[in-house]
């Protein structure tokens, strides 16, 4: 194959340059003319039957069979691409594929006959994978490939590779930040049994989790999305029970070690939480963060469970949620919902406000706030109208392995899922409430400076006005305290967020939601200019719900847990602390008390930078002397090595505050 | 003051790992009976407030609290104090402020919240008995036990403070013992004998030592004042002190700030 002499570094650079896909082009014109004229005029399900038929079928490296052949990947610029979703995985691991196809009397529409053609082009691969195994002696996987045609998986080896199978097929097929789902729950029968029948031990299975994660990990340079580890390869462990107490097993546990041992970045595993979760559970879950790896990321089950319920989603769906690529709850298998379509940026809302023509006359803070829900309700009529006109792709794969297409006969493009709420995300909330806290101190109740003076410096990026930009910095009242006056004027903002996007809904009569977690804060501040909480123009915004405040954990947490998070503001609200390896080493059980106490109080969402900033100022420097530093950006974990440097730096800092070391 | 009683406090840090079982939270009263030379605090020394300049920006060094802002912004915390957390008063020497907050004290009693309180015990006995039935645990620190030298270098009577020592000790109190480690005071032969003596005579408390250090050199430089340097004691060095507590009876715990 192609580009297959490079080494991972050059295949990194190559990914991001978009050579792959002209050279695939133009690979495939000269020897595949056929398959490129159908990528272009053909429908689904005839490019995916080609696509089946003609990937290459590579020899086993591992223990376990995952290929992707990017000469064939699946042309996705015909439409907006999938992404974001989590398909599931349990139809193939309790069923044959066979199984999941319309009988033949069923098939009453168009749509039944493409969902079955998909899964006999599916079933197709699987033959032609058996033969290839067969021909390399390898009976067991031959059988594996032949079962799955037909039959529910045999053990848990079976169901593992069945999984990595089918996700293989997503990702072939141009979908993006594929998700896995409750894997603790999927696969624990076929686990059980065998350890029943004596057929593996914890250990084996230990290693096979092990090489289940590296085989996920092996296409990790083209999985991933906009940054170096953005994949989206989560997978979701334990959960609060319907009926009360917590659900977790021996599985849930494997999962967290195997993690620990390969030490990579993907696949990342989230954490449901609750309070009446195993404290021992816990403990491995910090242990796990202090090596570095970047996860689990803890999801709270008893704040987020029921913000689902109220907003409609079925009882029993709320308590199998999952999330999408990062933090953006979503039901695995039944949501068609792209969680992250759009971003909101606050402060582009503060300065729609400066702009306004008569806004040095403004006299009270009351006004000036008057005025910003005005300008927020535009910018997010303007984001909707943005947003209008998306359409998701034909995809019978995807529907295959979405519950409701097959009772309502529907292709996920035309309302097959269950659920259809898209999600946006918003930045830096943070640096807009600061502003405007500072906006109402200095020139609203002290006068200290009028607004022509503020929208001067802003325009002159503080240009001679250093020591009041530390001051603006060091305010006493800052986003993250848990101070009255700062959190209802953080849910303020976000309830008038909500109430215009309450009444949204998209082609399929799904809702809008939006979180505060917010991936874009590098991107959207990068030419943006100063503003009025002491960020000079283009450094970057606030990093989710963190804080620079010296107070630490606790107070980031109270502030978390009292922000109103109801109604459709669920879309990912996690909180990012960044925090030393020695520290947690030196208070591990303080550390655990800490997290399981924030259970109660109520974080939404929490991640961990667990990172000294001596190590990362070294890594930067020397990055061949670190090569398997691992951080943790947006929601999910990469190494550092590998990221651009403004991300590297913003660490950097991050670390430096968290020790108390900044300038 | 608007004719109330407030506290001179000069911070209340959250999540402290470090001041006593579980997650807590340690008020820093300002104002000390004594002026360690070596104290890493020294904007708690004085008992006003007192400007100060960091990077040429200026400030105040204390701020006074009410005795109910104080306890709401203690009890911020309570939900992560647990069982075994809560609220730890230092400074300073928290013994001249804290005998005029006992409502304070009752209140976090009353909610289960377990008081620390970290001592020089140079203070009136009265002091000491006012706050007794509140507090849980004290930590004493242990420095200079010999007379001349006490007066001398840190404005101390060592009468005082062994009598409030054995008053907290006859109420069966264990409070644990720290030392801070330095070859030009607290270590040297004349002085760490006698220290070596006395925990000979009360093998059931706990120690800690540590090294005293210059971390508080940007603070003294705000103050305007300047820091002293001290000839630094290795981790090696501190197991040697350890080692020779020890040998008294005493568990003997190694503090590396």
């Amino acid at each position: 194959m192609f580009c297959d002499c490079k080494t991972e570094l050059e295949r990194n650079e190559y990914k991001r340059s978009t050579k792959l896909q002209q050279e695939a082009d133009s690979w495939l014109k000269e020897n595949q003319p056929e398959f490129y004229k159908l990528q272009r005029i053909g429908s689904y399900n005839a490019v995916f039957d080609a696509i089946c038929s003609f990937v290459e079928i590579p020899q086993k490296e591992g223990r376990f069979l995952h290929f992707v052949d990017y000469r064939y990947l699946f042309d996705t610029t015909r439409g907006y691409r999938f992404e974001n979703l989590t398909p599931d995985f349990g139809l193939i691991v309790n069923k044959g594929l066979q199984e999941l196809k319309y009988p033949e009397k069923d098939v009453t529409n168009d749509f039944c006959v493409d969902y079955n053609k998909t899964i006999d082009s599916m079933m197709h691969l699987c033959e032609r994978i058996a033969a290839s195994r067969k021909a390399a002696g390898d009976a067991v996987y031959e059988g594996l490939f032949l079962n799955m045609k037909d039959k529910p998986a045999r053990g848990f080896e079976e169901a593992l590779q069945r999984i990595l199978f089918i996700d293989q097929l997503f990702w072939q097929m141009g979908h993006r930040l594929v998700g896995l789902g409750h894997l603790d729950r999927i696969l624990w029968d076929n686990y059980h049994k065998d350890m029943q029948d004596r057929k593996i031990t914890r250990e084996e299975a230990l290693e096979l989790l092990c090489d289940f994660m590296k085989a996920l990990h092996q296409y990790y340079w083209l999985k991933s999305n906009v940054l170096m580890g953005d994949t989206g390869q989560i997978i979701i462990l334990g959960t609060k029970n319907r009926d009360g107490g917590y659900y977790c097993n021996e599985l849930t546990g494997l999962f967290i070690e195997a993690l620990m041992k390969v030490q990579l970045p993907d696949p990342k595993l989230l954490l449901r939480v609750s309070k009446d979760m195993p404290e021992g559970l816990m403990k491995l879950s910090l242990k796990c963060m202090q090596t570095g790896v970047g996860s689990p990321i803890l999801s709270n089950d008893d704040v987020i469970v029921p913000k689902l319920i109220a907003y409609g989603v079925d009882k029993e769906d709320a308590y199998y949620y999952g999330t999408s690529a990062c933090w953006e709850p979503l039901i695995p298998g039944k949501s068609i919902s792209p969680n992250n379509i759009a971003y909101l940026s606050y402060p582009k809302v503060l300065k729609r406000v400066w702009n306004h023509e008569d806004v040095l006359e403004i006299t009270e803070f009351k006004q000036w706030m008057e005025c910003f829900y005005q300008e927020l309700k535009t910018e997010l009529s303007e984001l909707k109208k943005k947003i209008s006109d998306y359409r998701l792709q034909y995809n019978p794969l995807l529907s295959v392995f979405t519950g409701d297409c097959y009772t309502r006969k529907s292709d996920v493009s035309t309302g097959g899922g269950k659920y259809h709420n898209f999600g946006i995300t918003t930045v830096g909330l943070s640096n807009t409430v600061n502003a405007l806290l500072n906006l109402k101190e200095r020139v609203f109740e002290k006068h200290s400076l009028s607004l022509k003076e503020v929208a001067d410096i802003l325009q002159n990026d503080f240009k001679g006005y250093d020591k009041l930009l530390n001051r603006l910095k060091d305010s006493k009242l800052k986003y993250g305290m848990d101070e009255e006056e700062v959190i209802s004027l953080t849910n303020e903002i976000l309830r008038v967020s909500t109430d215009e996007i309450r009444e949204y809904r998209n082609y399929l009569g799904g809702g809008l939601k939006l979180g505060v977690s917010a991936p874009s804060y590098i991107e959207a501040a990068r030419d943006f200019p100063a503003t009025f909480d002491g960020r000079r123009a283009g450094e970057p915004f606030g990093v989710h719900i963190s804080s620079d405040c010296r107070n630490g954990y606790t107070e980031l947490i109270n502030f978390a847990a009292a922000l109103d998070y109801g109604e459709n503001r669920f879309n990912g609200n996690v909180v990012d602390f960044m925090i030393s390896p020695h520290f947690i080493e030196q208070n591990f059980d303080k550390m655990t008390d800490l997290l399981m106490a924030g259970i109660g109080v109520g974080f939404f969402q929490l991640q961990m930078n667990v990172i000294g900033s001596e190590t990362l100022i070294k890594a930067k420097k020397d990055p061949e002397k670190y090569p398997n530093l691992i951080v943790r950006v947006w929601g999910f974990s990469a190494y550092f090595r590998e990221l651009p440097e403004e991300y590297q730096d913003i660490l950097i800092c991050r670390a430096l505050e968290n020790e108390g070391k900044a300038s | 003051m608007d004719g109330e009683k407030k506290t001179l406090i000069t911070n209340i840090q959250r999540m402290c790992m470090h001041d006593g079982p579980g997650i807590r939270t340690t008020v820093f009263f300002k104002g000390c009976s004594l002026h360690c030379p070596w104290c890493s605090n020294p904007e708690n020394i004085s008992a006003g407030r007192e400007s100060y300049t960091v990077n040429g920006n200026t400030g105040m060094y204390g701020k006074f609290y009410t005795e109910e802002e104080l306890y709401r912004e203690i009890i911020k915390d309570i939900k992560f104090f647990g069982q075994g957390g809560g609220v730890t008063f230092s400074g300073g020497e928290p013994l001249l402020q804290l005998p005029f907050l006992q409502p304070l004290l009752s209140r976090l009693r009353e909610k289960d919240i377990n008081i620390c309180v970290e001592t020089a015990l140079h203070v009136p006995t009265e002091s000491l008995m006012s706050v007794l039935p509140y507090v849980d645990l004290f930590f004493v620190d242990m420095k200079i036990l010999h007379g001349d030298m006490c007066k001398n270098v840190l404005g101390g009577e060592v009468a005082t403070y062994l009598h409030n020592l054995d008053t907290l000790l006859d109420r069966g109190k264990q409070p644990i013992i720290r030392i801070p480690c330095n070859r030009e005071y607290t270590l040297k032969e004349e002085n760490f004998s006698l220290i070596l003596d006395w925990l000979k005579t009360h093998p059931h408390l706990s120690v800690e030592v540590f090294a005293t250090h210059s971390l508080g050199k940007a603070k003294y430089e705000s103050l305007g004042k300047e820091c002293l340097r001290w000839a630094q004691i290795s981790t090696e060095e501190l197991e040697e002190i350890a080692v020779r507590i020890g040998r008294g009876g005493s568990k003997v715990f190694i503090n590396s700030i």
